[in-house]
């Protein structure tokens, strides 16, 4: 998959990186077991600092998306990824909260909200008919 | 014995002065004169301008440089190409640093006042199946590079007592010795030490075609890995083939030494070396332009249409030429005005690639004068 990485955005770049990468997933664009370019690879190829990549392979790593493999370097992983939990759900709302709350600022709504949520979703999910 | 030294003469400089006439043309669409800019301003006609009277300049200059090599070469003595082939290529290479820098002040001034990369759009674009795909030729490749070099020694080594008591280390271009030194194992292997040095300097420049890092054009992503691709894999061979050539070139010498055969065989086996290597250069330079910028896909994929552009990494260039990025863990990657790679000279492993053949060339050239 094409990794984009927008230098003039305010998200940083080992978010985007990483985003990026769980959306490869969602998408199936990047398969479970296929291998990713070394954190060396990936930063000489981004021209940016070795730690950048690190950490957002190894928050890539932590969340459960990726193995880091000593030899074969980083993978997808290669078994599905646990379903969502109670903490997923906890995370979610934490992160949807704010969103949630300058769209009913803003006057959004719930319909219009809703139908953005399962356009995104749908981008993604709809894939494999799931 | 002038017709061979007119010869490589015109076949030096002649291709020479081709690809340094037409490098603005060779660059990727995004550079101008060592400056980052967005492909679409490659073809405004301040920029053409630039590149067509740079072209003028250099071209000129080239012609009247190989006219004057020639006319040299045809009414001296053949024992002056020694100074006279140097001082076309060097003429010429000046000539054409000078009008770089020339042009490349003046993009810069322009790019000052006129932007020429929207700060909004700048991006990286990344594959990440890119150290998947086949991007050199296996370094498996240089076995029978090894083969003729283990060939080369062991004749050396085998018919050691049939070669002459004294070895002749140069010729002049009309086959008279001007370098003699008494035999001895060190001097009768002296070929293969050259040939190994080759072998270790192809092996590097083939693992830096296949580990230089992903430049992909943002504006264009599927399309530019392609071509890339392509380009590597053509710049591979090309280095795989002529660097055998050259391996057996070397291996022919103790050969002559040995069989004292004709020196005007071995002069056209040189001359047809340096000919074919060099317009083999040149014909590549042309069909893939830098980083493949200039191959012609079967079909193309879309551009993106986001208005992307690469990142304006113009700060870590110093005069457009030097990469200097302490930030970067590359250790190759393209030349911005020219075909091929270069080093990120803010990693000291780039000064010791740079500098270990120079210094070994000089040691191997020590040890011969000295016998």
């Amino acid at each position: 998959m094409l990794i984009q990485i927008d230098y003039q955005s305010d998200v940083p770049i080992y978010v985007q990186l990483s985003n990026q990468i769980i959306e490869g997933i969602a998408s199936g664009q990047l398969q479970p077991g296929e291998t990713l370019p070394s954190v060396r690879a990936m930063a000489a190829d981004l021209g940016i600092n070795l730690h950048t990549v690190n950490k957002a392979y190894a928050y890539l790593k932590q969340e459960g998306f990726i193995l880091i493999h000593r030899q074969r370097g980083a993978l997808v992983r290669p078994d599905p990824m646990p379903e969502a939990d109670e903490a997923f759900l906890g995370k979610l709302e934490t992160q949807l909260r704010p969103l949630a709350a300058e769209a009913v600022c803003r006057r959004m709504d719930e319909a219009a909200f809703l139908e953005a949520c399962r356009r995104i979703y749908r981008q993604f999910g709809y894939r494999e008919g799931s | 014995m002038n017709a061979a030294m007119l010869v490589l003469l015109i076949a030096v400089t002649l291709p020479l002065g081709a690809i340094v006439t037409f490098m603005p043309y060779l660059t990727r669409r995004t550079e101008s004169f060592g400056v980052s800019i967005e492909a679409k301003y490659y073809d405004d006609p301040e920029i053409g301008g630039m590149r067509r009277s740079y072209a003028i300049g250099t071209g000129t200059f080239s012609l009247l440089a190989v006219l004057a090599g020639a006319w040299a070469a045809a009414s001296l003595g053949a024992d002056h190409l020694g100074w006279l082939l140097p001082a076309a290529v060097g003429g010429m290479l000046a000539v054409h640093l000078a009008l770089y820098l020339r042009f490349h002040f003046r993009m810069r001034a322009m790019k000052k006042q006129r932007g020429l990369v929207s700060a909004g759009m700048q991006q990286t674009v990344v594959a990440t199946e890119f150290y998947r795909e086949k991007r050199a030729y296996s370094m498996a490749w240089f076995i029978p590079h090894l083969l003729v070099a283990a060939a080369t020694a062991w004749i050396c080594i085998a018919y050691y007592d049939d070669f002459p008591d004294r070895i002749v280390m140069q010729y002049g271009m009309d086959g008279t010795p001007t370098n003699v030194v008494d035999k001895s194992p060190g001097i009768v292997l002296f070929p293969v030490w050259i040939q190994l040095l080759m072998i270790a300097i192809f092996a590097v420049v083939n693992y830096s075609i296949s580990a230089s890092k992903q430049q992909i054009d943002a504006a264009n992503p599927r399309n530019s890995l392609r071509r890339n691709l392509i380009f590597r894999r053509k710049w591979s061979a090309f280095t795989l083939v002529t660097g055998f050539l050259l391996i057996v070139l070397f291996g022919s010498i103790p050969l002559q030494q040995l069989l004292g055969f004709d020196f005007n065989v071995q002069l056209a086996f040189i001359l047809s070396i340096v000919i074919i290597t060099l317009l083999w250069a040149v014909r590549l330079g042309f069909v893939t332009g830098q980083g493949g910028s200039r191959i012609r896909l079967p079909e193309e994929a879309p551009p993106a249409a986001d208005g992307k552009v690469n990142r304006d990494d113009d700060k870590y260039w110093i005069l457009g030429q030097f990469y200097f990025n302490p930030d970067d863990p590359a250790l190759f990657l393209e030349k911005r005005f020219g075909i091929g790679w270069t080093l990120n000279f803010a990693r000291p492993l780039a000064w010791i690639i740079f500098l270990a053949p120079i210094l070994v060339v000089v040691l191997l050239v020590y040890l011969a004068e000295r016998g």
